[in-house]
């Protein structure tokens, strides 16, 4: 212990001016986050750097963070054989503890203190949530300074390792854009574990690599078992069979079994002439529009995937495989559409083919449990499911929420002709009177995600923000309005079942769905090719 | 006698380049070895594998009894080292680098070290980085003496510093051999000379000899042969004649196994009668000469 605190003393004489940047740069950020938790919408007050720093300033303190890790390390450089105090008598674990209890004491033992003052500046309360913020700490200490330690280990020199950080995120996009183009590995929540299997596979090779490079400072070794643990990582993301999964998953359900009735209209032959953007387009856009009922009351059907595979009489022309999506429907049952969005590479040689399009929908159903209502307050108010809440003047149709590290997993309904809600004199706003709904799916009310602010502010948002033509052309957004004395019901979200179902949609061809923009979803929501 | 540093067939190949071959190496205890060879002989692959900075390809080696493969942490309580390309942390001033060294070891003696940086004449308030090449050496040997060491390892301490610092290192280290095992490579032959008790001449990578400097400077002579008109040699010569020269009715040579009997009657039959025979002691440096032009000739 006297070697670790030796050791630690001697990292404080040197890195004194960074301990007190960083000191500074945290109260920086705890004045900004309590200015923004004080926040009167009605009585706005005016703070210097406000504008500038809460989007800002973590990505700057992480940064620094990292910096500092990497000096802090290489104080003490592993690699090469001609540092000064590798003949001393240092015991590498008492090395690394001491560089450790060094990010302890001046990096989490701070940001710990202003999560917890976070937490009760915004009135809620710090003990029950103690272990939250703990975890907020772990993960940030194995997403950020973990892989920070292994970086400065393995490298020589500041300008050395930020090189690497560089490549390394050219590498990790690159490789990410790759392995999207894996088929159906967009559906990888289908794998159960997989996830965390990868996470504890990096975890492990990141770990392994600090610490072998302490212990016996085999550099090469080292960066050796780093890269075969990402390749690996790599390796298993391609390699999945995400569609065995998915279909294990969601097995298949008769129509009478599904959770939602889905059936799809019979299209008319599109006669419509493209208009001039959409020769320069490379993603063409598909619509496929779907009826939806059936769905049992008290209910909600999450569409966690659909699989499109277009087949002619001459076989299967066209099937991208499965593809997330994050479409609800709910028991009152609206008209719905799938939007799709189709390489024209892919699309030119068979856009005129007739055949049967199938779409296949991976479907889970949520129970709503445990419902209740709750009036909505004038100002702001607290709700123990969605923490303090405050009805925004200028955003009608949501509620503003913030709550301990997450958004609550929540079935919301607001029926308007419960309410006597005025809409507001906007000109491009229609009324919404039909029920709307707004959701989170369930969530581990005890967990935290890694980040440094534990109050997250989340929107409760009714209704579809759908835009529709008026009968005199005139584009109108469809608000749902919410007000002080409304009554919304809620209920958490409880997963009953999954399953997959079916839908064809025949005699038709993909030129058939081309979305051109001339109806209400507007063609400019389409990046256009300069 | 104990042997403080033992290798036995030490080897190191850097991608198929051999820098050490099969070097067998005892160093006695209490001894002051001076590896010896011209640059990029093996002598800093050497030191490097025997304080585990660099791993060995094959072969063994021990350093005060423990493998050298597993010197790490605590070993380094006994043993002192220093290089000429340690990087020494500048940021830190010459007081608070000996204070801060002063707790990695139970042996350390406080009084020892006010009495080296003294002797050194290092002011302890400078910063590292402000330090010339001389002094940064003198600090490092003041680091590595002030816990009483059981060995003490320097490599090429004296490359590049002037006279006056060399004798200020050499003083200071010899004030504390007694008490130590030197084990010391450079290629600054009359330094050494004046202090090694044991020498080993290390060549691409292989040693040529170790032995005690009595015992080689008493092997070694510089022999002139002036004979009776006609001084051409005659074939063969032994092996141990090197760099043999012959002009104007007199024959020069190196001889690497001398002994004055031995010597002169090989002189007698391969010459027969010679006008005059000198045998003249040799120093290191010209020694290390002789053996370095063996091997160029080779």
């Amino acid at each position: 212990m006297q070697q670790i605190l030796h050791i630690f003393k001697k990292d404080i004489r040197r890195h004194w001016p960074e301990i007190l940047i960083s000191l500074a740069l945290l109260g920086l950020y705890a004045r900004i986050l309590t200015h923004h938790t004080d926040y009167d919408p009605l009585h706005p007050s005016y703070f210097p750097w406000a504008q500038i720093s809460e989007g800002t300033l973590p990505p700057l303190m992480i940064i620094f963070w990292i910096f500092l890790t990497i000096r802090l390390v290489q104080g003490e450089t592993l690699v090469g054989d001609t540092q000064w105090w590798v003949t001393k008598p240092y015991e590498w674990w008492k090395l690394l503890a001491a560089k450790e209890i060094f990010l302890l004491a001046f990096i989490g033992a701070p940001l710990f203190l202003v999560q917890l003052y976070l937490l009760q500046h915004a009135g809620f309360a710090i003990h029950s949530h103690f272990f939250g913020v703990l975890q907020m700490q772990l993960a940030l200490a194995v997403i950020l300074f973990l892989p920070a330690v292994a970086l400065a280990s393995l490298t020589k020199s500041l300008g050395q390792a930020f090189i690497v950080l560089l490549i390394v995120f050219v590498l990790i996009s690159t490789v990410t854009s790759q392995l999207s183009k894996v088929p159906n590995s967009g559906m990888s929540s289908a794998v159960g574990g997989l996830g965390e299997f990868q996470g504890v596979l990096t975890l492990g090779a990141i770990v392994g690599a600090a610490g072998w490079q302490y212990a016996r400072r085999k550099t090469w070794a080292s960066r050796g078992l780093l890269v075969a643990g990402a390749m690996l990582v790599v390796l298993i993301d391609a390699l999945t069979p995400y569609a065995m999964f998915v279909n294990r998953k969601y097995p298949l359900l008769e129509p009478k079994d599904a959770p939602a009735e889905i059936s799809a209209p019979v299209l008319p032959k599109s006669t419509k002439k493209p208009p001039d953007w959409f020769g320069r387009i490379t993603g063409i856009p598909l619509t496929i529009p779907i009826n939806v009922s059936g769905v049992g009351a008290g209910k909600v059907v999450l569409v966690d995937g659909i699989r499109l595979t277009m087949e002619t009489p001459g076989g299967t022309i066209w099937q991208p495989g499965w593809t997330p999506q994050g479409m609800l429907f709910w028991p009152e049952g609206r008209q719905n559409q799938i939007s799709y969005a189709i390489d024209r590479k892919k699309f030119d040689p068979i856009k005129t083919q007739t055949g049967t399009l199938h779409i296949e929908f991976a479907l889970t159903e949520y129970q709503a449990e445990d419902a209740r209502d709750i009036v909505l307050g004038s100002g702001k108010f607290a709700d123990p499911t969605l923490g303090q809440c405050t009805l925004l003047p200028w955003s009608p149709s949501q509620i503003q929420c913030r709550r301990p590290f997450h958004a609550p997993g929540v079935i919301a309904r607001f029926d308007p002709s419960q309410a006597s809600c005025q809409a507001s004199a906007d000109d491009t706003a229609m009324r919404d009177d039909k029920i709307s709904h707004a959701w989170y799916p369930p969530s581990n009310e005890d967990s935290s995600a890694p980040g440094l602010n534990p109050v997250e502010t989340y929107p409760l948002a009714f209704g579809s923000g759908q835009v529709v033509l008026t009968p005199d052309k005139r584009p109108k957004r469809m608000t749902v309005y919410l007000c002080p004395g409304a009554k919304v019901t809620l209920a958490k979200p409880h997963a009953v079942r999954s399953g997959r179902v079916k839908v064809d949609l025949d005699n038709i061809t993909l030129q058939d769905l081309v979305n051109f923009g001339d109806d209400a979803q507007g063609s400019s929501q389409y990046s256009l090719i300069n | 006698m104990t042997a403080v540093i033992r290798t036995e067939e030490l080897s190191k190949r850097y991608r198929g380049v051999c820098a050490l071959d099969r070097v067998n190496l005892e160093v006695q205890e209490g001894a002051i070895y001076a590896l010896v060879g011209p640059n990029g002989a093996g002598k800093t692959t050497a030191i490097k594998i025997l304080m585990n900075l660099i791993a060995a390809t094959s072969g063994h080696a021990a350093v005060l009894g423990v493998d050298s493969t597993l010197i790490r942490g605590k070993s380094y309580t006994e043993i002192g080292y220093v290089s000429e390309n340690q990087e020494i942390p500048g940021w830190m001033k010459v007081g608070a680098l000996l204070e801060y060294l002063r707790d990695f070891y139970p042996t350390w003696d406080r009084d020892l070290e006010d009495s080296l940086l003294k002797q050194f004449d290092l002011p302890r308030d400078r910063k590292i980085r402000a330090l010339s090449r001389g002094m940064k050496m003198k600090l490092a040997l003041a680091g590595a003496l002030a816990f009483h060491p059981k060995l003490i390892v320097l490599d090429e301490p004296f490359g590049g510093l002037d006279p006056l610092v060399r004798d200020q290192l050499i003083e200071g280290l010899l004030e504390r051999a007694a008490e130590s095992t030197v084990f010391i490579s450079s290629h600054d032959l009359a330094e050494i000379e004046s202090f090694a008790s044991h020498v080993g001449y290390l060549e691409q990578g292989t040693l040529r000899f170790s032995e005690e400097m009595t015992a080689l400077a008493a092997r070694f002579r510089e022999v002139e042969i002036t004979c009776e008109g006609d001084s051409r040699v005659p074939s063969p010569v032994p092996a141990s004649w090197l760099q043999l020269k012959s002009s104007a009715g007199v024959v020069r040579f190196v001889d690497n196994q001398f002994t004055e009997d031995k010597t002169s009657a090989e002189i007698r039959r391969l010459f027969g009668e010679v006008k005059n025979v000198e045998y003249r002691p040799m120093g290191l440096r010209a020694i290390f000469l002789a053996m370095a032009r063996k091997g160029d000739e080779a």
